[in-house]
């Protein structure tokens, strides 16, 4: 009954990235970002390619698999490119023109460097966060690094359970709706064919199901978990103690040495610089 | 029934309990009325009884998830009421665990030591203390090798020995079982009640709640229920071949009961028995083998 649903895109293996500690990894992303913001001339942009391809490697994922999350934001990067194109002002004279649109040289390479750093970004975020950290991991790492904020009366801990007994039920309730929907198919719903407003009407009839069995799910799920002496967070120690080892060190020393690098680099004026 | 003078692990005197708020007039709808029960320390108990006849109510007393109307509950010397404090309350539960009929609804965690780990988690036991708990509650239902599987690809016997290493990591003194083979296949079901027998025999109070006459035939003791109060209790060979007993209250004997019933009808002189070996053994005797 129950077909592996792999939540994300998390790539199982234990490469370097997959086994630094997760809350480095959060941290690391936003330094990952900065420098992507960071970069400004053809120089430093070259660094930031040769950074994330050298990302992809160490994670041992797939390069097949992470230009797959390329793939869905290709509308966004036309568009960049584009707009990018378009409508930047630029000095001299325009390399074309007509109607509203003058297109400078500035314009062509400010388009391409824009959409080269979302291509970056999401390469860049993907593998350090969704290829390399399973959800659970996520949730553990977010609710520590944000267990600050509980001591100004955020309920921090409440919201990282929730999170996580979400991630938990996901497979649980698609095998209940996978379920209703047969249980209502015996029963002459038809959810494939006909127009569109009546498919639509017609999950209405699993919907209605879906929310009553997960209801009485979470009823008895937080007997069960009272039961096993569950009173929040205070208190609650944890089978796997997050640890920052010293190559998660390494690893933040490596990247904030980069985002030196690109800063240094972006002195040098070959080409283009923004 | 009430007072034997014993004082058991779990002990009601006129135990009461209704869902319904008092109602202006008329009768209170209990869904258990009066119940005197007591449950020794180390006991393998099966509790019988059709569809509302309260059995899953006593469960929910048991483990602290409702309050008594009225009557007296004591767990292991504390009398349960309103005004216990919530370490006393945590206790409790720590002492008395519970599994579900539902195993997809009571495992917490996507990973199965993680959530044999919740208990002890909960309870505040340093990280290497866990790991042992885990490790042992895992051998103990035999599912060593699957302790970094979802639980979402385990068969449903394997779920539900997974919901029972989670009680166990607690280090309970009772486990209540409430029906909590009712969705398990055969070999699921004969794999947890193997598990219940291996509890009984390390002093943990078992409690089973349940439909199913072959189970309840392994236990020490049956107590039936029917209405919310106590019909009778006794060993299993003296309820379970109580054929007008059965009959009133609307049970089915075990099939190899049944099948020494109908061999006293056809002349045979047969002692009675309710398991299987027992029976078997009876029929061999009878035949002269």
């Amino acid at each position: 009954m129950s077909r592996s649903i792999t939540l994300g895109q998390y790539y199982p293996a234990s490469s370097v990235l997959h086994r630094a500690d997760g809350r480095m990894k959060l941290i690391l992303t936003v330094v990952f970002m900065v420098m992507c913001f960071l970069c400004k001339s053809l120089a430093s942009f070259a660094l930031l390619l040769l950074f994330t391809l050298g990302l992809v490697f160490a994670s041992t994922v797939p390069l097949k698999i992470v230009l797959k999350s390329v793939r869905m934001i290709i509308f966004i990067l036309i568009f960049t490119f584009v707009l990018n194109i378009f409508f930047t002002p630029g000095t001299g004279e325009p390399l074309l023109a007509f109607w509203i649109f003058r297109v400078y040289k500035d314009g062509i390479w400010k388009a391409f460097f824009m959409s080269f750093r979302v291509f970056c970004l999401v390469i860049g975020t993907g593998l350090l966060i969704s290829y390399t950290t399973s959800p659970v991991d996520i949730t553990h790492s977010i609710e520590s690094l944000l267990m600050p904020l509980s001591k100004i009366g955020i309920p921090v801990h409440s919201f990282a359970m929730m999170m996580f007994i979400a991630l938990r039920f996901i497979p649980t309730l698609s095998d209940d709706a996978e379920k209703i929907m047969t249980a209502q198919r015996s029963r002459g719903v038809d959810f494939s064919s006909g127009p569109l407003m009546g498919r639509i009407r017609s999950l209405v009839s699993v919907l209605i199901p879906l929310f009553v069995s997960s209801f009485r799910r979470a009823d008895e799920l937080a007997v069960a978990m009272e039961c096993r002496c569950y009173h929040g967070g205070e208190g609650k120690t944890s089978l796997h103690v997050m640890k920052v080892r010293f190559s998660d060190f390494v690893i933040l020393f490596v990247f904030l040495a980069v985002a030196a690098g690109t800063v240094l680099l972006n002195g040098i004026k070959f080409g283009y610089s923004m | 029934m009430t007072d034997t003078g014993k004082t058991g692990y779990i002990q009601c005197r006129n135990l009461s309990f209704s869902y319904e708020p008092k109602p202006e007039s008329g009768p209170v709808k209990y869904a258990l009325k009066d119940v005197g029960l007591t449950f020794e320390k180390g006991e393998f108990v099966a509790v019988i009884g059709r569809n509302s006849s309260g059995k899953s109510t006593l469960a929910k007393l048991f483990s602290l998830i409702i309050e008594p109307t009225s009557g007296e509950l004591v767990i292991d010397g504390k009398t349960v009421s309103s005004e216990l404090t919530d370490a006393e309350i945590l206790d409790i539960h720590r002492k008395v665990g519970m599994v579900f009929q539902n195993p997809d609804n009571q495992l917490i965690a996507t990973v199965v030591e993680e959530d044999i780990a919740f208990g002890p988690e909960n309870l505040g036991c340093p990280p290497d203390e866990i790991r042992r708990r885990v490790d042992s509650a895992l051998a103990a239902v035999s599912l060593t090798d699957y302790a970094g599987a979802e639980p979402a690809r385990l068969s449903g016997g394997q779920k539900q020995r997974v919901a029972i290493a989670g009680v166990l990591a607690m280090q309970p003194e009772c486990i209540i079982f409430d029906e909590s083979t009712a969705m398990l296949d055969p070999i699921g079901r004969r794999d947890v009640m193997n598990i219940m027998r291996s509890l009984k025999d390390k002093g943990i109070t078992v409690i089973n709640i349940t439909h199913l006459m072959d189970e309840a035939a392994r236990a020490d003791r049956i107590v039936i229920l029917d209405g919310g109060s106590v019909i009778a209790e006794g060993t299993p060979k003296d309820i379970l071949s109580d054929t007008a007993l059965l009959e009133q209250y609307g049970i089915i004997p075990p099939q190899c009961t049944a099948l020494l019933n109908e061999l006293r009808k056809k002349g045979f002189d047969l002692p009675s028995g309710v398991t299987p070996d027992e029976v078997a053994d009876i029929i061999a005797a009878a035949a002269g083998l």
